[in-house]
């Protein structure tokens, strides 16, 4: 079975935002929540790098082992998906997560946690696939209705990567073999440390 | 392949090279360099000689196409009965001068592209545009110019009248000289764009999808003059500009992407002007929902002789924490 | 969420409890002797099964991003 992956060439993305736009449109996530997000380190400096970030969809998700109430669950394409109906909005898969994928809606007079949201791979929920009640609380079913991630299938770089992961893998070897150099020569420095530039 | 794609949809052209691709047939995105300043300068002809691009049935320069060279070159016999129609309904009583470019049939970009060639004719690329101001661009000094001793020996072009308007860009530069401007505004201040937005950002910053990624509106300072002035990254500021004390209040962002002595500012904000809230005097559901101060608020003189475009982009500033 | 007596879950089971409680009052069958221990979730195979395949518009998507590098077939 092809297990899903997100994979984000770093050498590709310009910190656009379309990504993070496109999910909030196809998914129509509220305002101030982001199932993805642009990172950018050494902003301004020489070196550069934007990486785009969601849920990276964990083998073994921490998310899932610290959850006091299991909501989560990994579907035969090795999504990570949770129930809202089991959710209580603890906040534990936050603090859990190395990526930051897990996002909370404010609700309440006092600014609570609501139950959590968080990418689902354009893979909506436990509901149906592709009813009203799953579009409300996970947003749409596109891997349902045999399509990709939204973020991914839009990327205009063709930066953001997504599908089955040995397939998506290969793309990048063959481009990073094409290109030779910065993430081309993945962890050398950490092989080799300052003897060699990449 | 970049934009556009020539003749009707059915012909599926894949796109445009740029400037020019003479190793591709012109219905696989080949083609030759346009013809656009004239047929022939100082004797010398100035349509392209022994190129053309491949599968072409003209095999030397040509002009762009009318239905007169059409017509020369006996194809415009292909053109369909509609087609036809058409160009006599623009042409009216001169329908030889009938250019492709009017053509609203398609018929003369279809007939072109069946014999391999460009509709838009085949001439040189030109280094010396002999009908501008400066044919070949001459370094000048902007009008406000942080190195005031340069503007003698690099002034911008004489006061002049240009169609109707007069553009005193020479006085404004030698009174910001005379002034010491410079000392006064010692930043360059530039703008540009922010990726995902669109001109003055009124539609982007009323986009909620858009408007949630830039939420306020900032200036990028250097690391060395945000220290120099007690600024701190993410805190509200002043910016002053050279003319008139316009000011606005926008947030710094410390970054060494821009050098000492330098700032820079998106041109996508407005809806604050000086570090008011204007927002109630948008009509009624038409205020974006983020607003900001507009750079140009505080950019200043400076028109292009030809286009007439202002000059938003090489000014000076001032920046200061109140 | 399909809940339901085909799925005898974690939650059926506190339905029960709750039920028990209540009738039962307080006291000792705060501590019922037959205690089933709590199950984690537990998803039906509809929600877990696989979504993917690889259609027309997915192949176009790994076509297209292996323009520059991937061996064309």
């Amino acid at each position: 079975m092809a297990r899903m992956k997100f994979l984000c060439d770093a050498d590709r993305c310009i910190e656009c935002n379309a990504c993070v736009t496109a999910c909030k449109n196809e998914h129509d996530v509220p305002w101030g929540i982001n199932r993805r997000r642009v990172v950018t380190i050494n902003d301004g400096k020489a070196g550069e790098r934007s990486v785009s970030m969601a849920c990276m969809h964990c083998t073994d998700a921490p998310c899932a082992a610290v959850c006091p109430v299991n909501c989560f669950y990994t579907t035969a394409d090795a999504v990570v998906l949770h129930s809202k109906n089991l959710c209580i909005g603890c906040g534990y898969c936050f603090y859990a997560c190395p990526f930051g994928a897990p996002q909370y809606p404010k609700v309440g007079n006092f600014g609570s946690r609501g139950k959590m949201d968080k990418c689902t791979y354009c893979a909506g929920g436990p509901e149906a696939d592709l009813s009203t009640a799953e579009y409300e609380r996970y947003g749409s079913n596109r891997l349902a209705e045999g399509k990709l991630p939204l973020c991914a299938e839009m990327c205009s770089t063709k930066s953001l990567l997504a599908g089955d992961g040995e397939i998506i893998a290969a793309i990048y070897k063959e481009r990073v073999l094409k290109r030779g150099y910065g993430s081309g020569a993945w962890g050398w420095q950490t092989a080799y440390r300052e003897t060699i530039t990449t | 392949m970049p934009w556009p794609c020539w003749g009707k949809p059915e012909l599926r052209h894949p796109g445009t090279h740029i400037l020019y691709n003479t190793d591709l047939h012109v219905k696989e995105g080949g083609g030759t360099f346009r013809a656009r300043f004239g047929i022939e300068r100082n004797g010398e002809t100035l349509l392209a000689e022994d190129s053309y691009s491949r599968g072409s049935d003209l095999t030397d320069g040509y002009p762009e196409f009318t239905m007169g060279v059409l017509k020369k070159l006996g194809w415009d016999s292909e053109l369909t009965a509609e087609e036809r129609a058409i160009i006599e309904k623009i042409g009216g009583g001169n329908i030889d001068a009938v250019s492709w470019a009017i053509d609203l049939s398609g018929g003369m970009q279809r007939i072109c592209l069946e014999h391999g060639v460009m509709h838009y004719g085949n001439g040189k690329a030109r280094a010396n545009a002999w009908n501008l101001p400066d044919p070949v661009p001459v370094h000048r000094e902007p009008i406000y110019t942080p190195r005031p001793e340069l503007v003698a020996k690099y002034p911008t072009r004489p006061d002049e009248r240009q169609f109707r308007l007069p553009n005193i860009g020479m006085s404004v530069q030698k009174g910001a000289v005379d002034r010491n401007i410079a000392r006064e505004f010692p930043i360059i201040l530039t703008s540009g764009r922010l990726v995902e937005y669109e001109g003055g950002g009124e539609e982007t910053r009323s986009n909620r999808w858009l408007a949630e990624l830039q939420q306020d509106m900032f200036v990028e300072v250097n690391v060395g003059d945000a220290a120099d002035r007690g600024i701190k990254d993410g805190q509200w500021i002043w910016v002053y500009g050279a003319e008139g004390g316009a000011k606005i209040r926008v947030k710094a962002l410390v970054t060494e992407r821009v050098g000492r002595g330098v700032a820079w500012m998106p041109f996508h904000f407005s809806g604050f002007y000086q570090g008011k809230d204007m927002r109630q005097f948008y009509p009624e559901g038409t205020d974006p929902i983020v607003l900001g101060e507009s750079v140009n608020t505080i950019t200043t003189y400076g028109y292009d002789p030809v286009t007439g475009m202002q000059e938003p982009k090489a000014t000076l500033c001032q920046i200061r924490t109140s | 969420m399909k809940t339901g007596p085909s799925k005898p879950g974690r939650r059926s089971f506190l339905r029960a409890f709750g039920v028990a409680s209540a009738s039962a009052g307080l006291g000792a069958a705060l501590l019922p002797a037959a205690t089933v221990e709590a199950q984690a979730y537990d998803p039906g195979a509809e929600e877990t099964k696989g979504r993917y395949r690889e259609t027309e518009d997915v192949k176009a998507y790994y076509r297209t991003n292996g323009y520059e590098t991937l061996t064309k077939k």
